[in-house]
């Protein structure tokens, strides 16, 4: 074996191309951090004594005589009938540490089952081939008691070919599938799953990190569906997930499965050696506060890695950038004629025979790089890459963590790079490394008694199995709810019974992904061949494919000739375009409720509550590739996107405008430019404050009394001047119909994200305004930065209470 | 009585707005029959707190409540992909103005609500697990159903179908001792929250056929129903019109839901059957177009298939059962209509050469008769065909008859029917190449071969796989013709 060989090689390149980075004259004095990451040895267990015999070979036979220490653990947990999550890094061979127990229990006893569920189809049929294997050599003569493992391990999803399914359903020992397709198909018809239900004894949540937000209130109720059918058959499973760090692993796992869990984090699994940097792009112009674009030096990093032959991801905030990205990485390597390395993009919305054949290309090494949107952070099987360049923050400690970990295995040496963009977030993190490398990750955050989302699964909870008088499910009063559904004419109470009363299918009304459920196609009219390119939820479908948009697949153009909305279509045609298109869109908040008033001792104060937005497309930027000038600008003419949903906002009272001096020294619109500036500072702090994706809470600026409300600069269009009469407001909301606990979770920290906000603006060296803190002075005005800060500090002094009054400061208005 | 905004609503395109949709109904007591121990629908549920029936109104049509009988109809969400299809009486009709939906005799909405079992009679029976309401009908065998006299049936036996391969797949059954099941359901997407609220089943009983009709007058009765379903089934196998897909895994999961061992039965599903015979000469092969088109059976006035959930639901509602009553008519016929055309394929099956009509016919006949293994009494059938029917009208038999031939060895009968669809006024590639192929490779007659093959090059347009397949045919013969 030349394993030795291979890793010192591999460890020389590596080493090589940061030097490479460290003396490029171009990045001088850009690497705010560097970390290593010694190698760590491994820590093992004993398997343990109860073991299946027939276990110990086949696990020799794949190369593991001992477990490491998380991996003894879960076994000791499980096997005690507890549930358990597992955390521990990439690589660590988590996937064992529920093979092991589920295998150990289906040899012991055939007749018991395990229900698998992976958030993406690709990884269940990554999971089913590693079972099977596993279970082969664990059966080597199949043929003979092949009664006693029957299908062994099957999946079950939208592509499973019907003829398969009945066998499945009756004869696999293990099923893997998704939560959309155990909602929609196995649920609504569990009698026909009968023998699965009644010998359930585990079940197993992979990447339990990815259920976060709509996705996870979706799961959680699906889940409670799940316990009301495993009763109903007699079986009651323990549930064991694995999930990526996140700071509330134990926690966000109890809320999900409304049961208390275990959890194990100590890794066992050695690591190679890792390295992380931070690059922060050069200052380009010292006035303006302008640095070097962040998709130019991600572009050089990644191609360093790639001259040197190195298997590299490169991992973009959003689809646009992924296709740019792949777009300049290949025409990079384009003009090299001695060497071509192939990069491809990889992103949701290509087709999954495409994305199949990306990963295979990934694993056999015919393809050197890939350029994709988080998509590729969850386990899927790419085999070993070992450089990583984060383009931009990928907006929390856990994506970056997993982003990460996408390159390095247990040997070796690896680099993930992170460049930073000219986002307050991300020169947040370039002025406090320690924030990223030291910081806990996350807090996942669902909220499974969402009414909405609650609402839905009551439904289909009663098509399966009608629900007892003395039944609850969820947070609220489900008889209540149940009253009211009836009301409806949706369900029917008698002899003490909820029963399910209409011809519809609840479940193929509710998509677990989002609010709504519909999908847009984007139909290729190229050469009047009409063939479907791609999918596009609906939340994309306003900023990705209205009229004249540029919808970049595989880095080829494709320009939108026609958008069917009704039909839910997207007509495109390939162009070969110097520019792409970047969406502009506006929201409006109307309060609906206060459910967390202001406290009358304070003057200033967030409030909390139920908000209706209105958010709507109204035009396009057209960017030209590489030099990022705006060539010009489109309309959007598409319906509003309405949603009710929760926020925290804060008004600036007529007394701190009165101090700020508006309008007698200070005009008004400098004000607006000053409240705009500050918007963007909260919004980047909040959503590191709460641990969140910055993409999961909106902000808007509007005066609730005058229906006035911010709109981005539309060229050639004045901005509508704010009422004489201002009380403006800052709204951060859930940009998630129905709210996902985000804004809630921020009122009660509120003061902290101000002082936030007011050390950021401190702190940021340039002299007014830049990307880093309120916005490049050319968008926010040139006194921007100044009145934000004083309107910071005025507000931090407001939300003290009148001294005369005061009171707890920790009742906070909550009643 | 017909709620006409409903149907104006569900045939129009757009799903139903809120505004349009009609104040709920109030819910009234359902007029339990005095003789009835039905549970009284309770009502003691907590009341809606005002602050929550706030939220959930703003939640709005997101809520997704009412029904979607349009929906159901284009997604079949079932998770076997699609075994409805075969459904197809049950879509409503393309355009309403057609239609004046005098469907049903009707009911003023402000009637007292009429009991169930004045409609469509019946009595009550009791099992261990509850009561529902059984309707007993008995048709003399004697009659006719359309043009079929019931009778038939007892001449014929049919051989249980086929799918599924198996040697009991082709043992006999005997009309005698089968039972012939439909069900009514609240809704056609399948899964554990659809019921069978209303099951007919048909078996002879000395001189007539018994049709019994099971009935739950609300859902606690289901258990009943189908404890007595169990019962009276006995072991009898089971024939049904698509009910392998539909009915039957239906049932299996109501029973299921209600804790009772699914029966195991043998079952002959008629659908597949019906498709062999008639599928290239009728469109469609849902149960209403066999009777008008093969039984010769007008049913009349009849409640569509689609609007019966509807009713069913609007009779738990109010106590109605006006439009209700329809569906115990409906499902009866079907009954009735699955006997009769269990004597039609069964004299089919028993005498192909003469049982048959169309030439179309024919092949469907000699293909389902391929399918049962029995190939002699297919060729048959086919033989008698071509020597009754006009020589344009025998062209498909020939062609089935040639492939025939040809897998048996009689080359000299295969190539004549080949050539004489080959020489037919609708262009078949597929003749010319049996045609070729066996002048080529049996007779050996090159240069006919290469006579054929260029007449089909002559009449294929250039690029298409048959065009290359016979340019490749052509370059070999040529060499071969050349030696």
């Amino acid at each position: 074996m030349a394993g030795n060989d291979c890793r010192d090689s591999n460890r020389e390149r590596i080493h090589g191309v940061l030097e490479d980075i460290a003396n490029d004259p171009g990045l001088r004095g850009c690497i705010v951090a560097h970390r290593v990451l010694p190698a760590t040895d491994p820590v093992y267990a004993p398997l343990p004594d109860g073991l299946e015999p027939t276990l110990i070979p086949a696990l020799a036979g794949r190369g593991v005589q001992q477990l490491y220490s998380h991996q003894r653990a879960a076994y000791d947990s499980i096997q005690a009938g507890k549930n358990t999550v597992i955390v521990t890094p990439t690589a660590s061979g988590k996937t064992l540490c529920y093979n092991l127990p589920v295998l150990d229990a289906l040899a012991k006893d055939p007749g018991a089952r395990a229900l698998y569920l992976f958030p993406t189809k690709a990884l269940s049929r990554d999971q089913s081939a590693e079972l099977t294997a596993m279970m082969e050599a664990l059966d080597p003569d199949r043929g003979d008691n092949s009664q006693t493992w029957g299908l062994g391990a099957a999946v079950y999803d939208g592509d499973t070919p019907p003829a398969e399914r009945r066998v499945v359903r009756d004869r696999a020992h293990v099923v893997l599938s998704n939560p959309d397709m155990l909602h929609a198909a196995i649920l609504p018809h569990h009698a026909r799953w009968m023998r699965l239900f009644e010998n359930l004894k585990y079940v197993v949540i992979d990447e339990l990190h990815t259920y976060r937000g709509v996705f996870g209130s979706h799961l959680g109720n699906v889940l409670r569906r799940l316990r009301r059918v495993c009763r109903f058959h007699g079986s009651d499973p323990v549930f064991v997930a694995t999930s990526a760090t996140i700071a509330n692993a134990k926690e966000f796992a109890e809320r999900l499965l409304e049961m208390p869990v275990e959890l194990i984090e100590e890794n066992g699994a050695p690591l190679g050696e890792r390295h992380f940097l931070m690059v922060n792009p050069p200052i380009t112009n010292p006035t303006l506060g302008l640095r070097a674009s962040y998709l130019g030096v991600s572009r050089e990093v990644a191609s360093k890695f790639l001259r040197a032959m190195i298997h590299t991801i490169v991992f973009a905030g959003s689809r646009t950038v992924t296709e740019v990205m792949t777009k300049y990485l290949k025409d990079l390597f384009r003009s090299r004629v001695d060497r071509v390395p192939r990069v491809v993009g990889y992103r949701g919305g290509y087709l999954p025979k495409e994305r199949r054949s990306i990963e295979t290309g990934l694993r056999n090494g015919s393809i050197l790089g890939v350029v994709s949107t988080n998509a590729l952070e969850l386990g899927i099987d790419i085999g070993s890459l070992d450089a990583c360049v984060l383009a931009g923050y990928p907006g929390t400690v856990a994506s970056t963590r997993q982003q990460a970990g996408r390159a390095g295995r247990r040997q070796g040496a690896s680099a993930a790079v992170l460049v930073l963009r000219s986002h307050p977030l991300d020169q947040y993190l370039a002025d406090h490394p320690s924030f990223l490398l030291d910081a806990s990750p996350e807090r996942a955050q669902i909220n499974p008694d969402n009414l909405q989302i609650l609402v839905s699964h009551l439904k289909c909870a009663a098509f399966e199995l009608p629900i007892e008088d003395t039944e609850s499910f969820g947070g609220e009063d489900s008889q209540a709810l149940l009253g009211w559904l009836e009301e409806h004419g949706v369900v029917r109470h008698t002899g003490g019974r909820w029963h399910w009363s209409s011809d519809a299918y609840p479940a193929t009304d509710i998509s677990l992904r989002s609010v709504t459920s519909t999908n847009f196609v984007v139909v290729d009219t190229t050469g009047n061949h009409n063939e479907v390119l791609a999918e596009v939820d609906y939340t994309w479908a306003f900023t990705t494919i209205h009229e004249g948009a540029i919808y970049m697949i595989q880095s080829e153009q494709y320009h939108v000739d026609k958008l069917d909305w009704d039909r839910r279509k997207a007509f495109v045609r390939k162009v070969d375009s110097e520019y792409y298109t970047d969406a502009q869109s506006y929201a409006k908040v109307k309060v609906l409720q206060v459910l967390r008033d202001k406290p009358d001792e304070q003057p200033v104060g967030p409030e909390y509550g139920e908000v209706e937005v209105i958010r709507k497309a109204i035009g396009y930027k057209k960017i030209k590739f590489y030099t990022q000038e705006n060539l010009g600008w489109g309309d959007i003419l598409l319906p509003e996107d309405i949603y009710h949903t929760q926020s925290t906002w804060v008004t600036v009272t007529p007394e701190i405008i009165e101090q700020l001096g508006v309008p007698a020294r200070v005009p008004q619109s400098d004000l607006v430019d000053a409240l705009h500036g500050l918007a963007n500072v909260l919004h980047s702090l909040a959503s590191l404050l709460l641990m969140c994706d910055g993409r999961d809470l909106g902000v808007v600026i509007g005066d609730r009394k005058r229906d006035w409300f911010l709109h981005p600069a539309v060229p050639g269009r004045p901005r509508e001047k704010p009422p004489d009469e201002f009380e403006p407001t800052i709204f951060l909301y859930d940009q998630y119909s129905g709210g996902i606990g985000l804004a809630e979770a921020l009122h009660p920290v509120f003061q902290r994200l101000l002082e936030g906000a007011r050390d950021r603006l401190l702190g940021c060296a340039c002299p007014s305004g830049c990307p880093a803190c309120v916005g490049p002075e050319m968008e926010v005005g040139p006194r921007a930065k100044a009145l934000a800060l004083t309107l910071v500090s005025l507000l931090l002094r407001g939300l003290e209470p009148a001294p005369a009054l005061a009171s707890s400061a920790t009742s906070n208005g909550a009643s | 009585m017909i709620d006409r905004d409903h149907i104006r609503r569900v045939l129009s395109d757009g799903p139903p707005s809120p505004s349009a949709r009609p104040a709920p109904p109030k819910l009234r007591q359902v007029e339990a029959p005095s003789h009835t121990e039905t549970p009284p629908r309770d009502r003691s549920h907590t009341p809606l707190d005002p602050e929550l029936r706030r939220r959930l109104e703003a939640l709005g049509v997101a809520v997704g409540v009412g029904s979607s009988l349009k929906d159901t109809r284009i997604r079949l969400p079932d998770e076997d992909g699609a075994p409805l299809e075969a459904r197809t009486d049950l879509k409503p009709p393309a355009a309403a103005d057609d239609s004046p939906w005098p469907l049903t005799r009707e009911v003023d909405a402000h009637d007292e609500p009429l009991p169930i079992d004045t409609l469509v009679g019946g009595t009550v029976r009791e099992t261990p697990v509850g009561a529902f309401l059984q309707i007993d009908r008995r048709i003399p065998l004697a009659s006719m159903h359309g043009h079929v006299p019931l009778e038939d049936a007892l001449r014929h036996d049919v051989p249980l179908r086929l799918r599924e391969r198996g040697p009991e797949d082709l043992a006999r059954l005997a009309p005698q001792d089968a039972a012939f099941i439909d069900t009514e359901t609240s809704g056609l997407a399948g899964g554990t929250g659809t019921v069978a609220f209303l099951v007919g089943a048909g078996w002879i009983d000395g001189e007539d056929f018994l049709v019994r009709q099971y009935f739950m007058r609300d859902y606690p009765e289901e258990a009943a129903l189908l404890h007595a379903l169990d019962e009276d089934m006995a072991d009898r196998p089971l024939v049904s019109f698509n009910g392998r897909s539909f009915d039957w895994p239906l049932l299996t999961t109501r029973w299921r839901m209600n804790k009772h061992r699914p029966p195991d039965r043998a079952h002959l599903d008629l659908l597949p059957s019906a498709r062999r015979l008639w599928g290239r000469t009728l469109h469609s092969h849902s149960l209403s177009t066999l009777e008008r088109h093969v039984l010769g059976l007008e049913r009349g006035e009849d409640l569509s298939g689609w609007l019966i959930p509807t009713a069913w639901f609007e009779f738990l509602r109010t106590g109605r059962a006006g439009t209700l009553a329809q569906a115990f008519r409906h499902n009866e016929i079907d009954v009735v209509s699955m006997l009769a055309l269990f004597a039609h394929v069964g004299r089919i099956l028993d005498d192909p050469a003469t049982g048959v009509a169309s030439p179309g016919d024919r092949v469907g006949t000699a293909r389902l008769l391929l399918d049962l293994e029995d190939p002699e009494r297919a060729r048959n059938c086919l033989e008698a065909g071509v020597a009754t029917a006009s020589e344009s009208e025998a062209l498909p038999l020939r062609r089935l008859l040639g492939h025939l031939c040809r897998r048996d060895g009689a080359f000299e009968p295969a190539l004549a029917h080949f050539r004489a669809v080959a020489s037919g006024a609708v262009f078949d590639p597929e003749a010319y190449e049996q045609v070729a192929k066996i002048l080529e490779h049996r007779v050996r007659d090159f240069h006919d071969a290469l006579r054929w093959t260029r007449k089909a090059l002559d009449q294929l347009p250039e690029g298409t796989r048959w065009h290359d397949a016979f340019l490749h045919r052509e370059a070999r013969l040529i060499r071969r013709s050349a030696t």
